[in-house]
């Protein structure tokens, strides 16, 4: 029986490290979470990416080709389609910056399944894409472009150049035999956005 | 207090052998209920996700059709009615752009682990008209769209309308 009285204060002893746990997790929990409120995980940042770009495909803007330019038929009417046609860089991320939250960073790509070039980052710049930090998440959205509209319009619908800023990636000049020149008939396209946080800890 | 009488201690240890019992239960099933709502978190998501491919796809996939069935070959005029625009046209090089427009978007999904697959099921003569001076057949065309991530698998049956000068059908 006097045994009883080492397992009562081992006993004891557990009762109160497991209350001093608890008390410490349930302090933890109602402590402010300001600083990561502003973060998402990477499903959440896909949710918006994929909700950021079927906003701005549905969104309605207009090519308005010079009169005196070639005769093209059934111009694009999705904004997202016609900021890549006409090399819009400005617009497109002033779009997405509006709909996600501040702390996402991203590069916009082009591909068609086959080639993928990059566009442009969150900050409008073309020179090289972000190196992102995790949580990193990519959401893409199929486009339609037919390829008469990437070097066809009169020179004022494209901004910066002649001609579409991805003619060149996709259309290119292609040298029968040399599979570096390539050529893409295809009408598919898809912008990929790879977003990630700004994690301040 | 625990000295008075050394039987006591009997109550006093399953007293406490009760709470902690209690409290590990207690902590288990809150870190179960966690574990369990990651899981469907995570898996709604996936299924929320082709669903949202899908929608894409058929936003997208006619208006690709219509680009690849004047690129096949634009010498030809008949014109493809939809809600913008007349596109020049071929209706005779329909399989064809078809089969081009599937195979694109084949390619664009399999880098993402998505399989699309597409059939043109039938296209027929619907009805004749007169639309801006012009004498017009209308056809309809119906094809059906399929996309499986190993997953979630969604079909369905698309159908729509191309018009055409009687001329040069």
């Amino acid at each position: 029986m006097r045994n009883d009285e080492a397992q009562m204060m081992m006993l004891e002893a557990i009762f109160f490290a497991i209350t001093v746990v608890i008390a410490l997790i349930l302090l933890f929990q109602m402590s402010p979470t300001s600083i990561q409120s502003g973060s998402q995980s990477s499903n959440e940042l896909k949710m918006l990416g994929d909700n950021a770009l079927s906003t701005i495909y549905t969104e309605t803007q207009h090519i308005k080709p010079n009169v005196g330019g070639s005769y093209i038929t059934n111009n694009p009417s999705s904004k997202l389609v016609v900021c890549i046609i006409t090399n819009d860089y400005t617009k497109l991320t002033h779009s997405l910056n509006v709909t996600l939250p501040d702390s996402v960073l991203y590069n916009i790509y082009i591909s068609n399944g086959i080639k993928t070039v990059f566009w442009c980052t969150s900050t409008g710049n073309t020179d090289e894409p972000l190196t992102m930090l995790d949580p990193v998440a990519i959401s893409h959205h199929p486009i339609s472009i037919d390829p008469e509209h990437l070097v066809k319009y009169s020179a004022d619908v494209y901004k910066y150049g002649d001609n579409s800023e991805i003619a060149e990636a996709f259309l290119g000049n292609p040298i029968p035999g040399n599979s570096d020149n390539y050529e893409y008939k295809g009408a598919t396209y898809e912008v990929i956005l790879e977003m990630s946080n700004i994690w301040v800890s | 207090m625990r000295k008075i009488n050394g039987k006591k201690n009997h109550a006093q240890l399953i007293t406490i052998m009760g709470i902690i019992l209690a409290i590990s239960i207690f902590i288990i099933s809150s870190l179960a209920a966690e574990i369990a709502n990651l899981d469907f978190v995570v898996s709604s998501g996936e299924s929320t996700s082709i669903s949202h491919e899908f929608k894409n796809i058929k936003d997208t996939f006619v208006k690709t059709l219509d680009y690849n069935l004047i690129g096949i070959d634009d010498s030809e005029k008949i014109y493809i009615f939809n809600d913008e625009s007349y596109l020049d046209g071929n209706i005779d090089k329909l399989g064809k752009a078809f089969i081009q427009t599937k195979n694109e978007y084949y390619t664009l999904y399999l880098q993402h682990g998505i399989f699309f697959d597409a059939h043109l099921n039938n296209s027929w003569f619907s009805h004749e008209e007169i639309i801006q001076g012009k004498n017009t057949v209308f056809y309809r065309v119906k094809f059906t769209l399929s996309l499986d991530d190993g997953n979630s698998f969604i079909t369905e049956d698309i159908e729509r309308l191309i018009i055409c000068t009687p001329e040069m059908s």
